[in-house]
């Protein structure tokens, strides 16, 4: 049923890109035929991935893979290594302190402002609290040679991306934390959904832009891939799910694994007095609890931005917020 | 020819327009400097101690909401200003109520949405500032620019010669605040005009 309800999003945004593409065609013919062509290639594609992820063949039964300590203790024993070579302004003593921060802090890993890093940051904090070992050696064998795998997802990011990494600014403590800047930056090079065609490749100030962007296909794929997980999403881009009960529904789903939602950012945090008529979802959130206080009140406790935050809504707003539920269950 | 003229003009109303904006904002600064200065010296004080961000979440002030931030997690609390809930969340979290009741009058007065303590970084060091914003009723409502964002810095900044905010001393790059560029009013405030508040 849910892998139904998903085709049949996947239908509309096809045909909604198809149709938008038509016109385009007008006065962009080249363009247009190029981008139908692009798209109907990874929509295939995106197809026969999802479908290939039902068999689960491949997961072992235990997510917890190595602890806080043995990080920590790795860090301690690891010889710090000269400047990168490939990672250009990335300093070598920041990037081991980032690193120790990822071991030892991972609820303060912080996406940045006035980017579209949300969804990265919302699944990296699988790798930081169930594989954190594993998560620092990979991030320093991307470091020193420039591409590495992680769960057997090979990131080789270009010359853009590796002269960029250390050099965002304005983001709030990302500044700080060239570790993170280029974590975000490969992700979004390695990963594409169809959010990113109309600009596929990097350029300076990239990471506020389409380039950057999630939409909720690309976040389950990369949270499947990255993190070996099981998972099962409800909603699309641009219709909410059909749920009867979110509150029921996402409270259980909380308690057998991780569930992060997306939705509709402007509702969350208010930026302006007008509303808009189309609503959209733009941000990713892990849930970390949901309590009900009463028929009109709702907690949410969620992480994001670097910290851990409880918020009160209504019923209402919650059904109006959330545009997609991902659970990826505790056992592999 | 015709084409030629309406360009020039066109460019004149819209330069006339925004520079018009500027001064009404600067001055709107210098009009209302010391109940401006003093909110944000007040909201500083009690930051300082507990630290909080509040907002306003409509026009008509019928709902505002309050982020009290904590070692370990932030509360986000929405409330009717005309019910006791604020006032008994404000006790329950230990604050002076009076004194925050008071600051939260003086902001609709002067129709504050926004307020927060906003994290910057120069060399490696984190610095912060006090982010301000108003609902600007000179602005009109039809414009998309309705907010008047103040930023107030600890310490002197450097603006070029076009008073826009740089990020250090003798650079040429423009520091962006939330994605914006600002604007100066003097060596410590800068102000840009935004169609969102936060």
């Amino acid at each position: 049923m849910v892998f139904l309800i998903y085709s049949k999003a996947k239908f509309f945004i096809l045909v909604v890109y198809l149709a938008g593409t038509i016109f385009a065609a007008y006065s962009k013919m080249k363009q247009a035929t190029s981008h139908i062509l692009i798209f109907l290639l990874l929509f295939l594609t995106g197809l026969s991935t999802a479908s290939a992820k039902n068999n689960y063949g491949y997961f072992t039964d235990s997510i917890q893979t190595s602890t806080q300590s043995q990080a920590k203790a790795w860090l301690d024993s690891v010889q710090r290594t000269d400047s990168s070579r490939y990672w250009i302004n990335v300093h070598p003593d920041v990037f081991f302190d980032n690193l120790r921060g990822f071991a030892t802090s991972p609820l303060k890993f912080y996406e940045g402002r006035t980017n579209n890093f949300c969804a990265y940051s919302a699944l990296t904090y699988l790798p930081l609290k169930n594989d954190p070992l594993g998560f620092c050696q990979f991030m320093l064998k991307l470091y020193q040679e420039g591409r590495a795998s992680y769960n057997d997802v090979k990131f080789k990011p270009g010359k853009g991306i590796l002269a960029e990494a250390g050099l965002l600014k304005y983001k709030g403590a990302l500044d700080l934390n060239p570790a993170a800047q280029m974590w975000f930056l490969c992700l979004a090079d390695r990963f594409k959904g169809y959010l990113n065609f109309v600009n596929l490749n990097f350029d300076k100030g990239d990471e506020n832009t389409l380039w950057a962007s999630t939409n909720f296909s690309k976040f389950n794929r990369m949270l499947r891939k990255v993190c070996r997980l099981k998972v099962r999403a409800r909603g699309t881009d641009l219709i909410r799910p059909w749920i009867k009960d979110p509150y029921s529904h996402i409270a259980e789903r909380l308690q057998r694994g991780t569930v992060f939602l997306y939705l509709n950012n402007k509702l969350l945090y208010r930026k302006k007095h007008t509303s808009s008529r189309f609503s959209i979802p733009t941000h990713y959130i892990l849930l970390l609890d949901i309590q009900k206080v009463d028929d009109t009140k709702i907690n949410i406790i969620y992480w994001d931005y670097g910290i851990k935050s409880l918020q009160q809504i209504s019923p209402k707003l919650l059904r109006k917020a959330v545009f997609g539920i991902t659970y990826a269950p505790n056992v592999k | 020819m015709k084409n030629y003229l309406l360009h020039i003009i066109s460019a004149s109303i819209i330069l006339a327009s925004c520079s018009s904006s500027r001064e009404l904002t600067a001055d709107y600064y210098r009009q209302n400097e010391a109940i401006l200065v003093s909110i944000k010296d007040r909201y500083k004080k009690i930051h300082r101690e507990k630290p909080f961000s509040f907002e306003v979440r409509d026009k008509n002030y019928d709902e505002v909401g309050i982020e009290i931030i904590t070692d370990s997690i932030r509360y986000i609390y929405h409330f009717n200003p005309g019910e006791n809930n604020l006032a008994d969340t404000l006790q329950a979290f230990q604050y002076n109520v009076a004194e925050m009741l008071t600051l939260f009058a003086d902001m609709k007065q002067m129709r504050c949405t926004w307020i927060t303590n906003l994290d910057y970084h120069e060399r490696g060091q984190a610095k912060f500032m006090v982010f301000l914003s108003l609902r600007h009723n000179k602005l009109g409502s039809k414009r998309k620019e309705k907010y008047f964002t103040v930023a107030f810095f600890d310490q002197p900044q450097f603006f070029d010669n076009k008073g826009r905010l740089l990020d250090k001393e003798k650079s040429r790059t423009i520091r962006k605040i939330n994605g914006q560029v600002f604007y100066k009013i003097n060596n410590r405030a800068c102000f840009t005009l935004s169609g969102t508040f936060r």
